[in-house]
């Protein structure tokens, strides 16, 4: 096994998305919602975000270290609403 | 998906980086109890760091970095005291703390002996297992999980793997892959290689969730057929954090292990107890360890066995696997709440705090919920596990098969032990 001699070695040659890793590094939120601290290690910030999709929603799940804020930012493609359903009309 | 920076620090565990405090933060079983009978000194590497592991004649451990502050000859190579582990270069004797208890070549009117010790950790034998605490003081208590204190015939299966744990912790809250990796996966290589794959992993997942609680993550699912009546849903199991995993079923208990020995390997160990009721257990004087097969004799993973599959797609990851070019989805949403979990613990120490799981008050046993009736397959899940699970090639596997089937039949007959 070829160990690294840093940190985690790119793997770039078994499959490789570079569009996606720069929409998530462009699009992953820069601030706490909350306190307003970076949350971007290459900020400066001390929080994370991970991405997850659903459908054709990117779903970041967040915590900040400088206020102790965690929740979901979601970057929804659409919004869909619901309405109750009502008595027929006569 | 993540940043490099933050894969960086989820996987580094150095010294002084946030994650590296954080898992120093925790005890670790560093070697088997009878390795120290059979000779009274080892090496261990814990967390990217080699250290000298002793027992002395009277059955006192202790734990120092590997070179000696004199002129870094290996401890590994000293010997071992009544008091200590003395230095097999020149003779330099460090006691249980540390302290530097002689010099034999330096006067003792400079007391330089004073000046020098060794960053001594601690050391505790449990269920069979060695446990060392190497973070700073004060050491919390070595926490008593159900497993390593119960009543059953104990089996260890262990293997080192060259990849991060991080990863391997990833799976314990990624109940999904269950049905496909051991369930149509194993179905298809026990097709190529003529044999017939357990049909209770196969089960499909109609529903997943997970809860915080005070050890980590309990993981919940409902496999078709079920109900959230059943034990996989209304019990379920927990990822103890930050490196174990309790599951079990059919009257067997375990605990999995995953000890970060450094950034590239990983011990991989499966704590078994088998505990079927209505009978008696045999004496263990040493609890059996056994190595289990990553790969074939053409270097290709072993996957004909549950735990094989599991280390399989660990291992195929990379050595740290890049989360930068991940594709989360919705059935992952465990993963993420692993992530979040690490990130607020490591917060948590920065600012001075305990993470969680560590237990400062002294107790008897920590029972965790585990389900009893696994993938809602009945007392046939035992047999299943010791067939085709990482059991399969203990020592002890038939004996273990016979202690099942015996205990089965008790029951039936209405013998209690």
């Amino acid at each position: 096994m070829t160990v690294p001699a840093g940190g985690p070695a790119p793997d770039v040659g078994r499959g490789w998305f570079p569009e996606d890793v720069e929409r998530h590094r462009r699009d992953a939120p820069r601030f706490c919602p909350a306190c307003a601290s970076p949350l971007a290690r290459a900020a400066g910030g001390d929080g994370l975000a991970t991405e997850y999709w659903v459908a054709a929603d990117r779903v970041f799940v967040c915590f900040c270290a400088a206020c102790g804020w965690a929740g979901d930012v979601v970057l929804s493609a659409r919004v869909v609403g619901h309405e109750a359903e009502h008595e027929a009309e006569n | 998906m993540l940043t490099a920076e933050q894969n960086d620090e989820l996987t580094d565990f150095a010294p002084g980086t946030p994650m590296g405090e954080l898992l120093r933060r925790y005890w670790y079983p560093v070697a088997f109890t009878r390795e120290l009978e059979e000779f009274p000194v080892k090496a261990t590497r814990l967390l990217g760091e080699d250290y000298a592991l002793y027992k002395t004649a009277s059955g006192r451990y202790g734990i120092v970095p590997e070179a000696c502050p004199h002129r870094r000859a290996s401890l590994t190579y000293g010997v071992v005291e009544a008091n200590g582990i003395r230095c097999p270069y020149h003779g330099w004797l460090f006691g249980l703390d540390g302290e530097c208890l002689e010099q034999p070549a330096e006067r003792e009117e400079t007391m330089f002996r004073e000046r020098v010790s060794a960053k001594a950790g601690k050391v505790q034998e449990l269920g069979g297992l060695v446990w060392a605490y190497v973070g700073p003081d004060p050491a919390p208590e070595l926490p008593r999980f159900d497993v390593f204190v119960m009543d059953g015939v104990r089996d260890i299966g262990w293997a080192d793997l060259p990849c991060n744990l991080i990863q391997i912790m990833e799976n314990a809250v990624d109940p999904h892959h269950v049905e496909f990796l051991h369930g149509r996966y194993f179905e298809f290589i026990g097709r190529q290689q003529g044999f017939e794959a357990p049909a209770s992993f196969g089960k499909k997942h109609v529903k997943v969730g997970f809860d915080a609680f005070e050890w980590g993550i309990i993981k919940r699912r409902v496999v078709q057929g079920a109900t959230e009546e059943d034990d996989d849903w209304k019990v379920g199991h927990p990822l103890v954090f930050p490196y174990n995993m309790r599951v079990g079923g059919a009257n067997i208990e375990q605990m999995q292990i995953r000890v970060p020995i450094d950034r590239y390997t990983t011990r991989f160990m499966l704590y078994s107890v088998h505990a079927p009721a209505g009978i008696a257990y045999p004496d263990q004087p040493q609890v059996p360890d056994y190595n289990i097969p990553v790969f074939d004799e053409r270097g290709r993973h072993r996957t004909d066995y549950v735990e094989g599959q599991d280390i399989m797609a660990w291992v195929t990851q990379g050595a740290i696997t890049d989360r930068t070019v991940e594709h989360l989805g919705r059935s992952d949403v465990g993963v993420t709440m692993l992530r979040r979990m690490f990130k607020q613990e490591m917060t948590k120490v920065a600012a001075g705090q305990d993470p969680l799981g560590t237990i400062r008050e002294p107790h008897v046993r920590i029972d965790l919920p585990c389900e009893k009736n696994k993938f809602h397959a009945g007392a046939s899940f035992a047999l299943d596990f010791i067939e085709m699970a990482s059991s399969r090639f203990s020592p002890q596997k038939d004996a273990l098969r016979k202690l099942h089937i015996e205990a089965a039949e008790n029951s039936e007959a209405g013998v209690s032990a």
